[in-house]
């Protein structure tokens, strides 16, 4: 059960969370003329690393706030904890 | 048409929503008549808000403080749970509503229970339900939280000691009050 | 001969004996004995048969290690099955029985399969029993294997759970733990001790080394004085760390009532703790390893340290004349211990060739040393009574013991299962040969045994360093143990040398494992059974590897160990359900007026997570009869229903509207302050998601209705919108839906009731028409009122504060009786809205169903901006044009409703043919006397008046595709 930083309620048990999967995934836009292929990308597709990845977590039993992580997920080691619609930390890793 | 200003019919409200308890180590009253509203200031704008509605300085996260009669705790970036006498909470209301399209006030008194749990015990009995630090040290008087209970949600504030034990002011989802009392009164209530 | 009672037993006393029950016989053991020691002392040798073969096996240890002794304890609703009989505290009136054996241990009928050894070793199942087929046999083998018997009834007693938070978490309470919890406690930090036992110490209570010039006891006493002084530590024996997860979470099990008697026990009976903690260390101590020879399962034949412990604590002794084989010298403690107790060494049999001053010592006590030598193979029928000894390189018989015990001595294998499951790594030390914590992946750091260190002052030294917080290196060199004689590969005397004893499990069988070419130590375990069992292989996996290392040639470091998994030994199911039990496991929410609906005869259902009225019964009313009464009291007169639960959401700001008109498939901008519209709201991937009525309130203000199961998730997915997607749109949203209770009028004479009650509200049609929203007073207390209708009459949903819905519908059923009011239930609003051709969410939609398929394709041609979904609607499945789209069907036979589910197939499809469709909702309309169902049928839209066939299990039935539109199809009902 991992203990997440929430940025805005501290650190928190797993369980107040949920996982909204990889982070930074750009809705394509406009609908008119979005490609089946892009449009097939945004719903289904996904990194799947055994490394460091970015995913959005959500606050559900606590502030209700949609943030970013940087996780480990072989050591499950959380490297960064940053607001939504910011990039990567810098010290942490390349910024996106 | 009847007129409306002659009430022929004048409807009870159904209170308390659930019952407290007293055991050896651990007491839960019901707050039942308690004022209870929250207030949504759009994204990033407390820092100009707060003051006039609520009449004081906005406390930090996790945190709460009194205006006259009522209590303003954090609940979230620019969400704020008003709590206290009813009439107060009220008028709170009424002046966050003037903020017009920069405000949302609702009034959640009928939307949830609150109760007051103290007792030597009380700590052991809450932590029983919820991952949340609940230790002097991580939730001192005056803080407040969101965090599980049990399989619900409550909204907890460490209010002033009584008599030197601690006293907590849990606030859950009116729907699960009773369930919120039958966990923390125990296994082996009757 | 067998165990009996020898002297001394520093954890029972004598002063308090207690009865017990064993095997429906009657015995008496000593407070503070466990029911293991009692049997031991009361010279019960035979504590059960084994699983596969049935053979009589007695206690090997004295520890949760133990593989044999499982038993069954109690009886009826409060018995429990394979529990070890080392781990219960033997209490009052305590009756236990063995698990697989009957009639009795001594004489068990199934032993016959014995005899058929040969022909099932280790994975025989996966090569016979195929013909006819696996499930002939399957119930018979059921049979005749497993372990003890499931209880039949609930479980009596309740379970807790708890949460803690320490800085320094000590797992284990032996020398080790004590001084690294005192270490730790003295520089500040909050300690949590905790420890299986009920007392405080590991290993410190069955020795008899001395620690810094003190006895163990007083050394021990001491610290725990020291302990219980300090405010910034808890210590909590009978408590089991049983599982190490992510980020410093550690699973507790605190047994709180199980030692007592039965009917002692208040309270729950076990606690689940779930600790966060900053650091742990752990002090779990080491497992001694048997030694595998002949025979080696034969009762009388036990781990030294568990024979010392048996001695030291409880007094009680394995037999009278002993034989030790060892590979170290904790062997020759283990003996010196127990011949002190009141049995004799018959010999000391060590396996190295200069065991050194050791040695010395035990020929002073007058036993005999052989050493360079081996157990080759233990003879007796059904317990020890000979052994035969080799020369380590040979395998001739070097000379033949009496006795009538054996204790192994095989080495030590430190507890790395916490540290494993902390995803710390493993290292296979050679001299120890035994796997050793090596790297830690969190903040956690092995002491004692543990680490793989035996000598106490080293041990303790380390410890405190290490509860100080001081880094130390991790390689400690260590005094190699002796050689262990190995099998030659089909050397028939392994097929009878066990490694796992529970699952009888031999080195033959590694061997064969091995050369069927299931050689990776995961597949070692599952093909051969090896430590699978509920020991989980303590005693054997380890063993298990070194057999496996010897053949293959392969450094046991390459083989590794299988995955560690919670937990790390067996935890009642009730632990982990807690207190989320009964009406606590899945709580109901109760609607504003329940008690009044209980006392109409209300038939209460959940719907989801609400408790509602499905129909109110009078009298001897069956369901249909309820139903159909309600139907038409509604069309007819008028009815009061319940919709509370229907979810209510707020959403409000200056980019209300915008933010709206991309949630859902209608338009939203072009809505009217004071009007309601009904919108459809579909997922990503174009899916119709929910449906339900929004009005708008104010210029920037609406209330957005949901069906009650979807409005947290609603509410949640607009937050997720507005923060992740749209951050600069000025919206806020409160899900407000259990604040208002909400009673619905439908009938032709809902405003005349309503207008009774008393509303400053002006309810004529042209100042409140049909999808309207209103907010004003009823009855005295402010209301939000819509227009709207699922059951196809004039309706009005009536919100209030939830504290006043009771009375509300109090008052309208008392206002309404002249009008001849009638409450109606879910069933008969659901038969209504088939009447009316009404859409249900989940019935008449699946996970494949587009807003195009529901009639939404014109308002979709409308809309101009984006929502979510739009972009899925237009993929290439949902451009077909035989899509399966919402009808009506009837049936032109004359007979009754077409069951839903049904398949629908054209007139020249032959039967067993692909479906064309099916039914989605099908009533016998009590308002039009006739069936009337809809359905999603390809192409249905251009296929109005075609006649179908209606397929349901083999029975075809001729019906029609009509406009779902039954009753009142132009809607003047509604406009009323």
């Amino acid at each position: 059960m991992f203990l997440i930083d929430c940025p805005y309620c501290g650190p928190r048990a797993e369980t107040e969370f949920r996982c909204g999967g990889e982070a930074h995934i750009e809705r394509p836009s406009p609908h008119g003329e979005v490609t089946d292929e892009a449009w097939s990308n945004y719903l289904f597709y996904r990194q799947n690393p055994k490394a460091e990845h970015r995913e959005r977590w959500v606050h559900t039993a606590g502030c209700r706030r949609w943030f970013n992580v940087a996780r480990d997920t072989v050591t499950h080691r959380i490297i960064a904890v940053y607001a939504m619609g910011e990039t990567m930390p810098a010290a942490a890793g390349e910024p996106r | 048409m009847a007129d409306p200003l002659v009430n022929l019919i004048h409807l009870d409200r159904q209170s308390p929503i659930a019952k407290g308890f007293v055991q050896a180590g651990a007491t839960l009253t019901v707050e039942a008549t308690t004022g209870i509203g929250k207030v949504q200031f759009l994204s990033g704008t407390t820092h100009d808000r707060f003051a006039p509605v609520f009449g004081v300085e906005a406390p930090g996260a996790g945190a709460s403080c009194a205006s006259g009669d009522v209590t303003i705790s954090w609940l979230a970036p620019d969400e704020w749970l008003v709590t206290g006498e009813d009439v107060t909470v009220q008028v709170v209301l009424a002046r966050a509503e003037e903020l017009e399209d920069a405000a949302l006030a609702v009034d959640l008194s009928h939307a949830r229970a609150s109760f007051l749990l103290t007792g030597e015990a009380a700590r052991d009995r809450l932590a029983a339900h919820t991952p949340l630090d609940i230790s002097d040290a991580a939730l001192p008087v005056g803080h407040v939280a969101r965090a599980p209970l049990a399989d619900t949600t409550m909204f907890v504030a460490r209010v002033a000691d009584a008599e030197g034990v601690s006293v907590f002011r849990i606030i859950v989802d009116q729907t699960m009050a009773k369930y919120a009392v039958r966990m923390l009164a125990g296994p082996n209530a009757a | 001969m067998s165990g009996w009672r020898g002297k001394g037993g520093a954890t029972i006393d004598r002063q308090r004996p207690i009865a017990f029950t064993w095997a429906g016989r009657s015995y008496a053991g000593f407070a503070g004995d466990t029911l293991a020691s009692a049997l031991l002392a009361n010279g019960v040798s035979i504590v059960g048969r084994s699983f596969k073969y049935h053979r009589p096996r007695g206690l090997i240890a004295a520890g949760l290690e133990e593989p044999n002794g499982i038993v069954q304890l109690e009886t009826g609703a409060a018995t429990i099955p394979n529990v070890k009989a080392t781990q219960i505290e033997l209490y009052e009136g305590l009756a236990a029985r063995p698990v697989n054996a009957w009639p009795s241990p001594q004489f068990d009928l199934l032993a016959i399969n014995s005899l058929a050894k040969p022909f099932i070793p280790a994975a025989f199942y996966y090569k016979t029993f195929f013909w006819p087929s696996w499930m002939a046999f399957e119930p018979t083998i059921r049979k005749a294997a497993g372990l003890g018997v499931a209880p039949q009834d609930h479980d009596p007693d309740s379970y807790e759970h708890s949460f803690a938070h320490v800085d320094t978490l000590v797992i284990g309470s032996g020398a080790a733990g004590l001084a690294a919890a005192e270490a730790a406690a003295e520089s500040g930090a909050a300690v949590l001790l905790v420890e299986v036992d009920p007392m405080l110490g590991g290993g410190l209570l069955a020795t008899r080394e001395e620690v810094g010039g003190q006895s163990a006891a007083a050394w021990r006493a001491a610290v725990l004085a020291r302990l219980a002084a300090m405010g910034n530590v808890r210590t909590m024996p009978r408590t089991m760390a049983f599982g190490f997860y992510d980020h410093g979470m550690v699973a507790l099990c605190e047994r709180v009532t199980d030692h007592l008697p039965l009917e002692r026990r208040i309270g729950p009976r076990q606690r689940l703790w779930k600790v966060r903690c900053r650091r742990a260390i752990l002090a779990t101590g080491a497992f001694e390893r048997p030694i595998a020879f002949s025979g080696n399962d034969l009762p009388g034949v036990m781990l030294a340290s568990a024979a010392q412990t048996y001695a030291l604590r409880y007094g009680a002794l394995p037999g009278r004349r002993l034989v030790v084989a060892t590979n170290n010298d904790s062997g020759y403690e283990s003996a010196f211990a127990v011949q002190d107790t009141g049995a004799a060494i018959v010999a000391i049999v060590d396996s190295r060739t200069n065991p050194g001053s050791i040695a010395d010592l035990a020929r002073s006590r007058s036993i005999q040393v052989i050493a360079g030598s081996a157990p080759l193979a233990a003879t007796g029928g059904r317990s020890v009574k000979a052994l035969s000894i080799t020369r380590m390189s040979g395998h001739a018989t070097q000379e033949r013991l009496r006795c009538d015990g054996i204790l192994t001595a095989g080495g030590w294998n430190p507890a790395v299962h916490l540290h494993s499951q902390s995803g710390g790594s493993l290292a296979f030390d050679q001299a120890l040969q035994a796997f050793l914590p090596a790297g830690a992946a969190q903040n956690t750091a092995s002491v004692g045994a543990a680490a793989g260190i035996f000598d106490l002052a080293r041990a303790i030294a380390m410890a405190r360093a290490i509860g100080r917080g001081e880094q130390l290196p991790v390689a400690v060199p260590a005094r190699a143990i002796g050689p262990t004689r190995e099998f030659a590969d089909g050397d028939i005397a392994a097929q009878t040398a066990w490694l796992d004893f529970q699952n009888d499990v031999t080195v033959a069988d590694v061997q064969l494992a091995a050369r069927e070419n299931f050689r990776s130590v995961e597949h070692l375990k599952r093909y051969t059974t090896l430590g699978m069992a509920s020991d989980q292989g303590k005693t054997s996996n380890v063993a298990g590897i070194r057999v496996l290392s010897h053949l293959l040639g392969k450094p046991a470091q390459e083989i590794g160990t299988t995955k560690f998994r919670p937990p790390f030994d067996p935890v009642t199911i009730g632990a982990f359900a807690g207190r989320a039990v009964g009406e606590n496991l899945f709580p109901l929410a109760h609607i504003a007026a329940h008690a009044d609906h209980v006392a109409a005869g209300a038939r209460m259902e959940g719907y989801g997570a609400w408790l509602r009225p499905a129909y109110y019964a009078k009298g001897n009313e069956a369901e249909e009869a309820a139903v159909a009464r309600e139907v038409l009291a509604v069309r007819n007169a008028v009815g009061l229903f319940e919709a509370s639960p229907l979810g209510k959401i707020e959403v409000k700001g200056l980019d209300a509207a915008e933010f709206l008109q991309r949630m859902y498939v209608n338009d939203v901008r072009n809505l009217k302050i004071g009007r309601c519209r009904y919108g459809l709201m579909l997922n990503e991937h174009g899916v119709v998601y929910d449906d339900g009525v929004f009005a708008r309130i104010a210029e920037n203000h609406f209330l957005v209705g949901t069906t009650s199961g979807h409005a947290s998730a609603i509410a949640d997915q607009f937050n997720e919108w507005l923060q992740c997607e749209w951050p600069h749109l000025r919206v806020m949203v409160e899900n407000v839906t259990t604040a208002w209770a909400v009673m619905n009028l439908a009938g032709p004479k809902a405003r005349e009731v309503l207008a009774t009650l008393g509303t400053d509200i002006d309810l004529s049609p042209s100042a409140f028409p049909h999808m309207a929203y209103r907010e004003g007073h009823v009855a005295g207390v402010r209301t939000r009122i819509e227009r709207v209708s699922f059951s196809g009459e004039l309706s009005y949903e009536i919100a209030v504060p939830w504290g006043y819905g009771a009375a509300l519908w109090r008052a309208l059923l008392r206002e309404g009786r002249k009008f001849g009011i009638t409450p109606f239930g879910i069933e008969a609003l659901m038969t209504m809205r088939v009447e009316k051709g009404f859409l249900h969410v989940g019935s008449d939609t699946d996970g494949t169903t587009y807003p195009q398929d529901v009639g939404f394709g014109p308002a979709i041609g409308k809309k101009i901006g984006d929502f979510v979904g739009r972009r899925s609607t237009t993929r290439p499945e949902g451009r077909r044009d035989d899509r399966r789209q919402l009808v009506g069907l009837e049936v032109t036979d004359g007979g009754g409703p077409v069951a839903v589910g049904a398949h629908v197939l054209w007139v020249n499809d032959i039967e067993a043919s692909r479906t064309r469709g099916w039914v989605t909702s099908s009533v016998m309309s009590p308002t039009l006397k006739r069936p009337v169902a809809m359905g999603l049928v390809a192409g249905g839209f251009d296929r109005m008046g075609e006649a179908v066939r209606v397929w349901h299990l083999g029975k075809v039935r001729p019906a029609r595709i009509v406009e779902p539109r039954f009753y009142d199809p132009e809607g003047a009902k509604l406009d009323g």
